[in-house]
């Protein structure tokens, strides 16, 4: 095998640049690191590898590491001086870039339906997009490695496929690597795979069922291993409550939702995985208007007494109408409520006419002309509504009991291996491993491998496999904190439509019940009082008494003289009028 | 006392049949206000009237007291008349006078000043005097003030040279009284 190094611009064989030693350490979502030992005369002179730059080595041409160096520490001892430079891959560009999703932001937030621009915040929600549609943890995680690529990472995305739909996760501030391991906090049992093969490094996101397996004999080549089935982290059952808080119009409740697996379990069982989530519940405001209305019957002696007071107290077979007209053809009048703009429904003042004919309690006989003001409508009695403001629940992610069981309850193996050999020419990583030549549950038990180093000098190769604790999947405790470090989102509505307030107006009804509270002036054509006492005593006043047409009698004042003083009376008395 | 009454009067105070007065010989109470014309009217009982003028060099001394029995209510059909009662003058008159309400003066200025007359007749050996609230033109006119009902009038002595040589006004006095109701 020839080994060449890329720096610089310039590619040699690695012992050209003085390294006399390579040791490669790949972690599970962890920075993969090459430490580079570079012996001799280095006291005095600058480092082989600057910090902060590139680095590619290469395998017979192929691509075997590609990253940055980080950091350049200097050993020297009695003997001996030396550099170990410690060169980080591509994860290092995940763990030091804060991934940034784009909100939506008014142009100018006055306007009634302003324009919205994209701003992007590190405030993020993850598991849906910018138009509000849900995204699996696969389609996320492709996102925040298009932002790394997008501020120039040198990525490329892979193989990933985790369909698995989780609960709106609001969070901020976080690097692309937090964000992709706490993504993955719900699907353990996968592995990222950075494939520095081709020209440009590509990740790769594989869970343990995807994963290529690699069969390794203990006779042969095997210095050293360690093994142990965890029977103590499969879970028998997953257990997840959803619960929402919903709100209309300021009234709130909640609702909850049980998803379980297998659909047998109850969450009582020893060791369930039982997790209570917090889903974004509905927000709706409504404006209610409740109305009533009645027929307009303009032939009816009751609508009528019903619309002018004074005819109250006057018995309805006294009363004839005649001579009805109206302004407007609307069917119904409103009785309460207001009609609103947005209920489409017409509504218009209308002029009603007749002509009133009765007799008064009193016998006085009434004939008068009356006009009155309605709300005329075609709107029908009932309760209108108007959405004014509506935020959608969450929905709750589909399988998702059944996709965290199916990644924490097959057995899992975990323990590590040495392997040494005269060259390194088997790659373990984003492998599932399986031992021959041993226990016949080795054969099939397919260990992820979490970390592999690799000592080229010496040979050896040091796997470890297991559930991947950094996750959370070494125990229960840590899987309930999936549960626990998730809250629902408060924001996920304002990031599709910006959310630009209102300015508090709530379009009122503009149409109101019109109320007749005076009959106008009378017209009396007689008028008769009498002592209840003796009904044969009275006065009667009567129109049709006077025969002259045009005549008028009405008190008019008078001179008189009393007893010597000069004063002033009233006197019902006519104008002149020819005889 | 008298009973009271009522009765629908003018705008003046005085009955609607209550004709004008044209004799010559007269004092008229203008300008008098319509509440004054209607008490006067109704409730004047009498009136005693002194005054005192010389003419000729001759003096004449009028002290007298018109008095009515004409109660308020008999009124309404026609105006009081006073008669002289209890003459007194220090000078020679065969008869002195007659007094009367007669009718309603409206002034032609200001409709809201009612005039009432007063009839004096004097006759006497020294004639051609008469009494008048204005003077009159052609004649020679001696004026004295008097108060009535609180106001304050005018009264002319008016005489015709050169029949009169000599003439003076030194005094006039009305003071009226009133049925009490």
């Amino acid at each position: 095998m020839v080994w060449t190094l890329e720096y610089d611009g310039t590619t040699k064989p690695i012992a050209s640049f003085g390294v006399n030693s390579i040791k490669r350490v790949r972690k599970n979502l962890l920075t993969d690191k090459v430490m580079l030992h570079v012996q001799g005369n280095t006291l005095s002179s600058l480092p082989t590898f600057a910090a902060n730059t590139s680095i590619k080595i290469f395998n017979d041409g192929n691509g075997w590491f590609d990253g940055i160096v980080t950091q350049t520490p200097l050993h020297c001892s009695s003997n001996s001086e030396a550099y170990q430079y410690e060169v980080s891959g591509v994860w290092w560009y995940l763990e030091n870039l804060i991934y940034q999703q784009a909100w939506k932001e008014p142009v100018d937030p006055t306007e009634e339906s302003p324009t919205l621009y994209n701003v992007y915040k590190s405030r993020v929600i993850l598991g849906m997009d910018i138009s509000g549609e849900q995204l699996s943890i696969g389609q996320q995680i492709t996102d925040v490695i298009d932002y790394a690529i997008s501020c120039g990472v040198n990525l490329e995305m892979g193989d990933i496929a985790i369909p698995v739909h989780i609960p709106l996760d609001e969070c901020k501030d976080l690097s692309c690597a937090d964000i992709i391991r706490r993504l993955l906090r719900w699907v353990p049992d996968t592995i990222c795979y950075i494939d520095y093969g081709p020209g440009v490094p590509t990740i790769s996101f594989l869970r343990r069922s995807q994963m290529p397996s690699i069969t390794l004999n203990i006779s042969s080549h095997v210095q050293e291993f360690s093994i142990q089935p965890r029977y103590d982290l499969q879970v028998p059952a997953v257990v997840l409550k959803f619960e929402t808080t919903n709100s209309i119009n300021g009234k709130t409740w909640k609702e909850s939702v049980q998803q379980k697996y297998p659909e047998s379990c109850t969450g009582s069982e020893l060791k369930a995985l039982v997790l209570t989530i917090n889903l974004a519940g509905s927000k709706a405001n409504y404006v209610v208007q409740n109305i009533a209305t009645a027929a307009i019957e303009t032939s009816s002696v009751a609508w009528w007494k019903a619309h002018v007071p004074g005819l109250t107290n006057i018995p309805t077979s006294n009363i004839s109408i005649g001579n009805v007209s109206r302004s407007s053809t609307l069917p119904n009048e409103l009785i309460s409520g207001t009609v609103a703009n947005w209920m489409n429904k017409t509504a218009e003042t209308d002029i009603v006419r007749c002509k009133i004919s009765y007799a008064d309690a009193n016998e006085a006989i009434i004939d008068r002309e009356v006009a009155i003001r309605i709300l005329a409508t075609d709107a029908t009695t009932g309760t209108y509504k108007n959405l004014l403001s509506l935020t959608t629940a969450e929905s709750i992610p589909s399988n998702l009991a059944e996709q965290i069981y199916n990644s924490v309850n097959p057995l899992q193996y975990d323990g590590t291996v040495a392997t040494v050999s005269k060259e390194i020419s088997q790659d373990f990583f984003g492998k599932t491993l399986n031992i021959i030549g041993g226990q016949s549950t080795w054969e099939t038990m397919s260990a992820v491998v979490q970390e592999v180093v690799e000592d080229l000098d010496s040979g050896k190769i040091f796997i470890k496999f297991g559930p991947a604790k950094h996750l959370g999947a070494a125990d229960l405790a840590e899987l309930t904190r999936s549960g626990r470090l998730l809250f629902e989102s408060k924001n996920h509505s304002e990031r599709i439509t910006a959310e630009v307030s209102s300015d508090g107006t709530v379009e009122q009804g503009i149409y109101a019940r019109v109320d007749n509270t005076s009959f106008g002036p009378g017209k009396y054509k007689m008028i008769k009082f009498a002592d209840p006492n003796n009904l044969g005593r009275s006065i009667q006043i009567d129109t049709t008494d006077i025969a002259t047409s045009e005549i008028t009698v009405k008190f008019r004042e008078e001179d008189v003289c009393e007893s010597g003083v000069l004063k002033k009376r009233y006197s019902l008395a006519s104008e002149p009028y020819s005889s | 006392m008298d009973d009271e009454f009522l009765t629908r009067v003018s705008f003046a105070g005085v009955p609607h049949t209550l004709p004008h007065s044209s004799n010559i010989s007269q004092v008229t109470l203008y300008p008098m206000t319509p509440h004054d014309v209607c008490k006067v009217y109704w409730t004047l009982s009498s009136l005693a009237v002194s005054y005192v003028y010389s003419i000729n060099g001759v003096s004449v001394y009028r002290n007298f007291s018109a008095t009515s029995s004409v109660t308020p209510k008999n009124r309404l059909i026609a105006p009081a008349t006073f008669e002289t009662t209890d003459f007194d003058s220090q000078t020679q008159t065969s008869y002195a006078m007659a007094l009367k309400l007669d009718g309603v003066y409206f002034s032609t200025d200001d409709n809201s000043k009612i005039g009432l007359k007063l009839i004096f007749e004097e006759v006497d050996s020294f004639n051609l005097i008469n009494l008048c609230l204005w003077p009159i033109p052609g004649m020679d006119n001696i004026a004295r003030e008097f108060t009535f009902l609180n106001k304050s009038f005018s009264v002319y002595l008016n005489y015709q040279s050169p029949s009169v040589t000599s003439a003076s006004f030194s005094s006039f006095a009305m003071v009226p009284e009133f049925i009490v109701i």
